[in-house]
C-alpha cells in the first residue's frame, strides 16, 4: 500500500540520519571519554590508600601521584607475576578467546574482561603504592550485588592481611540502600584495620547483619541492603582467593 | 510602510508577548512539576544534591527545547501512524547526545547521574510538550515552550535540592553551611522526602496564588 511504503521509507531515513550523527559524535569523543575513565580508575585506586598527603581534588594531582608512586603488575592464581612488558602482555592476551578482549597496555587490565576467560587463564591486577620505605598493596575484586555486578579496590598493609582502605562500586544497586557501599564514607571506614585472612589462611572478612561478634573480621552491614552486603562478603571470599598464591610468595621474599 | 509595521506587531516578532508567555508560564502558573505534575520520578531521584539537580536540569532543557524544535520542524511530514515512535526516536537520540557529551566533558557528573540521564527519555515532560504543543505549533514557539518548561522543571528541582541538601547533608554544592552542632536529618537524604518537599512547594504556590487552586 502507498501509505505503508511511505512509512517504512520515513523511518529508514530518520534512523539513518540519527545513527550517522550519533556514530560520528560517539567516535570523535571516545578518546576523551576513555581518558576520563582511566583517570577515574586511578582516583578510585588512590582513594583506598590512607595517606592524607594525597590530593585527589584534581586530575593533574591524581595523575602525578599515580605515575610517581604506583607500580602496576598482574598475577595469576598460581602466583605467576606479569610485569608491564610486551612479553607479559602477549602472554596475557594469548588467553583472550571466547569474546574476551585483548589489552593494548597492561593498565587496561580489568576484571570485567577477565571474567570472560576460564578461571585458570585469568590474571588479576596489583597496584603497589610506595611511600618512603613502606608499601601498600591495592588489589581488585569483583562479585554480584542484588541487581547486577559490584566490584572493589582493597588496599592492604605490607602484612598483606590488614585492610588499609576500600573503594566499592556497582552497576545498578539501589540508591540509598545497596548503593551505600559506594556512597557511605562511614561504611568504608569500618573496613580499616580488619583482617582479610584468619590464622588458617582462609578469607574471614564478614559483613554481618546482627552485630559485630569478632572485631578482627566482622563489619557492620547496611540496614535494608542485606543481599548487597552478603554479595560483598562473597566477593571477598572468591576475589581474595585468587591472590593467595601471590601473597604467599610476596611474604616469603 | 504602515501596514508592514502593524503586521509585524501582530505576529509578535521573536520575543513578543505570546513568546514571553511561553517562557514565563511554565515557571509558575503552568509549572510542569507542581501544576502539571510531570517528571516527578527524576525529581525524587536527583534532588539530594544541588550539583546533580543543576546538571539534570540543563540536560532536560537541552532535550526538551531541541526535541520540540525538531518535531515542530517535522510536524507536517510525520506519518500519523508512527507519530509517537518518531517523537521517541528524536528524544532518545538527543538523550544519547547528552550522555556522550557528559562522558567526555563532565565525567564526574556523568558518574554521579549514571542511569538518570538515560531516564530523561521516559520523562513525561518531554513527550508531553511534544504532543501538547510542538506537534501543532511553529518551530520558534515550540523551541521557546521547550525552554520554558525545562526552566520551570529546573527551577523546582534546584529549589528542592537546596532544601534537601541543606537539611539532609548540611551543605550547599558540597560546601558546609550548617553549623557543626546541627544533627543531620537523615529523612531528607532519602528520595521519599522529595514527596514531602514537593507537597510543601505546591501548598506555598497555591497559597500565594489562589487562582491556581482547582475549583471542584
Amino acid at each position: 500500500m502507498e501509505g505503508k511504503s511511505n512509512i517504512y521509507l520515513y523511518v529508514l531515513k530518520m534512523t539513518l540520519v540519527m545513527a550517522a550523527i550519533l556514530a560520528v559524535l560517539s567516535n570523535s569523543l571516545d578518546p576523551i571519554t576513555q581518558q576520563n575513565r582511566a583517570d577515574a580508575k586511578k582516583k578510585a585506586i588512590l582513594s583506598c590508600i590512607p595517606d592524607d598527603g594525597i590530593d585527589l581534588s584534581n586530575t593533574e594531582s591524581v595523575k602525578s601521584v599515580y605515575d610517581n608512586s604506583v607500580t602496576m603488575f598482574a598475577v595469576s592464581a598460581n602466583g605467576t607475576v606479569y610485569n608491564d612488558s610486551p612479553e607479559s602482555l602477549e602472554a596475557i592476551n594469548a588467553f583472550a578467546i571466547d569474546g574476551a578482549k585483548k589489552y593494548k597496555t597492561l593498565a587496561e587490565l580489568n576484571l570485567a574482561n577477565e571474567e570472560k576467560k576460564s578461571e585458570k587463564n585469568r590474571v588479576y591486577p596489583v597496584y603497589k603504592y610506595k611511600k618512603g620505605e613502606s608499601y601498600t598493596y591495592v588489589v581488585a575484586i569483583r562479585g554480584n550485588g542484588l541487581w547486577d555486578k559490584i566490584w572493589a579496590y582493597i588496599a592492604l598493609e605490607s602484612d598483606l592481611n590488614t585492610i588499609a582502605g576500600v573503594f566499592f562500586d556497582h552497576k545498578g544497586e539501589t540508591p540509598g540502600l545497596g548503593a551505600e557501599i559506594k556512597d557511605s564514607e562511614a561504611f568504608k571506614t569500618t573496613f580499616k584495620g580488619k583482617k582479610v585472612f584468619n590464622s588458617e589462611s582462609a578469607v574471614a572478612v564478614n559483613v554481618v547483619k546482627k552485630g559485630v561478634k569478632n572485631e578482627d573480621y566482622d563489619v557492620n552491614g547496611i540496614a535494608g541492603a542485606t543481599v548487597t552486603c552478603d554479595g560483598v562478603t562473597d566477593m571477598f571470599k572468591s576475589g581474595m582467593a585468587y591472590y593467595t598464591a601471590y601473597f604467599a610468595k610476596e611474604k616469603n621474599s | 510602510m504602515a501596514e508592514t509595521v502593524v503586521a509585524k506587531e501582530k505576529k509578535g516578532g521573536l520575543l513578543g508577548k505570546e513568546e514571553m508567555k511561553l517562557l514565563k508560564d511554565p515557571l509558575h502558573s503552568n509549572n510542569p512539576v507542581t501544576i502539571q505534575v510531570l517528571g516527578i520520578c527524576s525529581a525524587l531521584a536527583v534532588t539530594g544534591s544541588v550539583y546533580k539537580s543543576l546538571v539534570m536540569s540543563i540536560a532536560l532543557i537541552f532535550v526538551c527545547a531541541l526535541s520540540s524544535l525538531i518535531i515542530s520542524l517535522l510536524r507536517n511530514s510525520i506519518p500519523n501512524a508512527i507519530r509517537m515512535i518518531v517523537q521517541l526516536l528524536v528524544i532518545a537520540g538527543l538523550v544519547q547526545v547528552v550522555e556522550i557529551t557528559l562522558g567526555a566533558f563532565a565525567y564526574s557528573a556523568y558518574e554521579q547521574l549514571s542511569v538518570f540521564i538515560g531516564l530523561i527519555i521516559t520523562n513525561c515532560i518531554v513527550m508531553g510538550r511534544l504532543e501538547a504543543f510542538a506537534m501543532g505549533n511553529k518551530p520558534w514557539q515550540a523551541f521557546l515552550d521547550g525552554v520554558g518548561n525545562g526552566l520551570g522543571y529546573g527551577f523546582i528541582l534546584v529549589a528542592m535540592a537546596i532544601v534537601r541538601e541543606m537539611f539532609g547533608k548540611g551543605t550547599f554544592m558540597g560546601w558546609q553551611i550548617m553549623p557543626d552542632a546541627y544533627v543531620l536529618n537523615n529523612l531528607m537524604v532519602l528520595p521519599a522526602s522529595s514527596l514531602f518537599v514537593i507537597g510543601v512547594f505546591i501548598w506555598i504556590q497555591r497559597a500565594a496564588d489562589p487562582s491556581l487552586v482547582d475549583k471542584s
